[in-house]
């Protein structure tokens, strides 16, 4: 067989970094076009950093176009390149690292931050090609060992980067939940298994926390109760406010509960779970604390799959190892109590009978809330309250308009059937010492109950009939240490006695609304 | 003795300046794209153009108050000094439409609260008969803003 000549060697292999080489200089062309086109705009945002962004850019235009140059003037003479490869394993280098430089420091993701900085990307690729013949000058034992060194770190940031993402889309965890995952996703990653068993109770078949959901059947009665880590409850089944609201009822009351959703989820539950069920009225259970402020951050944005590699708390290898350091800093608060981080007190224990004086005794914190061991440590709490206080209760708060379009995207969903909420309160709202701990350390004007006052009026002005515990909260008297012991220590969630007040709220509420 | 030869009109560098204004001018964007842009699905498009628009054509900046109002929220976008200032730059244009924003929102942020004031303090007199017409109004939040807004340009007289 007869070899290629020089030329044709020459040709095939530089015609691929040619090819590159073009389309990079094409990129920083469009990315300085982009930033000329937006200068008006750039000025104000960018400020001087918009004339570092502009010749940058024009510098790597220039570098695209000499080193395209001086690679077709290497293949007019017929020059081949002696490793084909290694412009290829610079670039991946360079796009690696133009990945790491804009999630530490371009955030969050704009598609036109995008294209300035794959315009810079690729002049720092046709400097590192147009280089490529002074660097032969250095020794060839340190060339090759920065260039393994730099793939290899490179290609395990990716390859470790697509493994946590194989991982969390086959075994889905909170650990490995990434911001901005749709409503749909979301209720898959933290819907409990079918049958996992929480207070010796076993979830049903879809995953809620309540026995298996029928179909209404005519005139039968039938609630709906959607909600989040409420309805997932803190305390054994026969405990929990939908069951002590069954028992009032005398009708059943189905709990479709997932832990860590919000209003898109609830509005995905009550189409995909709740309507099919055809219940006789639905109660949205919304809580204070983190349901009426969320961030619409995905609502209608493009480039999804961009924003998914460059948007810093979508990358798994960005956000994983921060999350394992706060766990482990929780750990150390709590001590010698070791337990799982975010986990109930006896949540995964498994209890050994099913009647209420054996849950009683396995449990004995349910009837004597002084018995009852803090979820989380003391400053991760108070920061949770401070936090969800200056959230919803601020003097000015911020906007609810992403819960009042849920609300009324729910309110179209559930039709001609009754559509209600409960308002949950959060506990500072309940507990005098909590307020008294949140407002000293929140550095700002409060109004412990403006939630409930601006949500039940907008709800009241859009049809959309309320219940608010908090009046019915308050009204417990305290016990013999001034508390009133509603929600369970340091854990943000009803507790048995808080349980049982919203239970038997709600079967009053019910049976004025019910169909 | 010859004649000097006379310097031509244009220098070499001044071709130069001018063909790289012309290249600036070809690629900027006229109010026409930028209005476009204000109805972009996506928010950062919206608010450069409305930034841009701020700048570019303070008269014509009044459709760009909602969009700059609704960056001044979203806190994601962190834009919100910036929108605050052009919506501050404009002031003296969109001085009924900032009123309005005072009367309707309700569930007004504290930055989008005060970013409104500083617009129409900036604004300065050419705001006061507008202000005057919200005193009537049910909510005392939104009087108390509109009060807010009259002293300060009192106190701040240019």
């Amino acid at each position: 067989m007869a070899l290629p000549r020089p030329s044709a060697a020459a040709r095939i292999s530089r015609t691929p970094v040619l090819l590159l080489l073009a389309l990079g200089a094409a990129c920083s062309a469009y990315g300085l076009a982009r930033a000329l086109a937006n200068r008006i705009a750039l000025r104000p945002v960018l400020g001087p950093v918009l004339w570092i962004v502009v010749p940058g850019l024009s510098v790597s235009l220039a570098l695209g176009l000499a080193a395209l140059w001086l690679e077709l003037r290497s293949v007019r003479r017929g020059e081949p390149r002696a490793s084909p490869l290694a412009p290829l394993r610079m670039l991946f280098v360079v796009l690696v690292a133009a990945w790491a430089l804009f999630l530490a420091l371009v955030q969050p993701f704009q598609r036109l931050w995008f294209d300035l900085a794959l315009g810079c990307a690729a002049g720092a690729f046709a400097g590192l090609v147009a280089l490529e013949r002074p660097l032969e000058r250095l020794s060839s034992r340190l060339r090759r060992f920065g260039d393994l060194s730099t793939f290899s770190l490179c290609a395990s940031a990716v390859l470790i980067e697509l493994c946590l993402r194989g991982v969390a889309a086959q075994v889905p965890s909170p650990l490995l939940a990434r911001v901005g995952d749709a409503p749909r996703q979301l209720l898959e990653r933290f819907r409990c298994r079918p049958g996992e068993v929480r207070f010796g109770f076993p979830c049903n078949r879809n995953g809620h926390y309540d026995t298996e959901f029928y179909r209404r059947r005519e005139g039968e009665r039938l609630v709906a109760s959607i909600g989040d880590s409420f309805n997932l409850g803190a305390v054994p089944h026969g405990w929990h406010f939908t069951t002590v609201c069954e028992r009032n009822l005398g009708c059943p009351v189905y709990n479709l509960g997932v832990a860590g959703i919000g209003p898109p989820e609830y509005l995905r539950l009550l189409v995909d779970e709740a309507m099919p069920l055809d219940p006789g009225l639905v109660v949205i259970d919304v809580f204070v604390g983190n349901d009426l402020t969320f961030p619409e951050v995905e609502k209608g944005l493009p480039d999804a799959a961009l924003r998914s590699w460059l948007e810093r708390d979508r990358v798994l290898l960005w956000v994983v190892p921060q999350r394992l350091a706060r766990i482990a800093e929780e750990r150390r608060r709590q001590g010698d109590r070791w337990r799982p981080i975010a986990s109930v007190q006896g949540e995964r224990e498994r209890a050994t009978a099913d009647s209420q004086a054996s849950l009683e005794s396995a449990f004995p914190w349910l009837t004597d809330p002084s018995l009852e061991a803090g979820t989380m440590s003391e400053p991760a709490y108070l920061r949770l309250e401070t936090r969800r206080a200056l959230e919803n209760c601020s003097v000015d708060p911020v906007s609810f308009s992403g819960f009042c379009g849920a609300m009324l995207a729910m309110k179209r969903a559930a039709a001609s059937t009754p559509l209600c909420v409960m308002l949950i309160p959060d506990e500072f709202q309940v507990e005098d010492d909590v307020w008294g701990a949140v407002r000293a350390g929140a550095g700002a004007e409060l109004e412990r109950d403006r939630p409930q006052r601006l949500v039940a009026g907008w709800l009241d002005r859009n049809g959309i009939p309320c219940l608010d515990l908090l009046p019915a909260m308050r009204a417990v008297p305290p016990m013999t240490d001034g508390k009133r012991h509603l929600y369970h220590l340091r854990d943000t969630h009803f507790n048995a006695r808080g349980n049982r007040v919203a239970g038997e709220e709600l079967a009053r509420f019910a049976r004025a609304h019910m169909r | 003795m010859l004649d000097p030869v006379p310097n031509p009109p244009v220098s070499a560098s001044t071709c130069r300046w001018i063909a790289l204004l012309l290249v600036l001018a070809a690629c900027a964007k006229r109010d026409e794209a930028w209005l476009a842009e204000l109805s972009d699905p996506d928010p950062f498009v919206r608010a450069l153009a409305a930034i841009a628009l701020c700048e570019q054509s303070p008269e014509r900046a009044s459709s760009a108050v909602p969009v700059l109002l609704d960056t001044i929220d979203r806190s994601e976008l962190r834009l919100r000094p910036k929108a605050a200032a052009a919506l501050a730059r404009v002031g003296g244009h969109v001085v009924d439409a900032l009123v309005r924003s005072l009367v309707r929102d309700e569930l007004m942020t504290a930055e989008r609260r005060e970013a409104v004031l500083a617009a129409l303090v900036a604004a300065g007199p050419a705001a006061i008969p507008a202000l005057r017409t919200v005193f009537s109004h049910p909510d005392p939040a939104v009087r108390d803003a509109a009060g807010e807004a009259l002293r300060r340009i009192e106190n701040n007289p240019r």
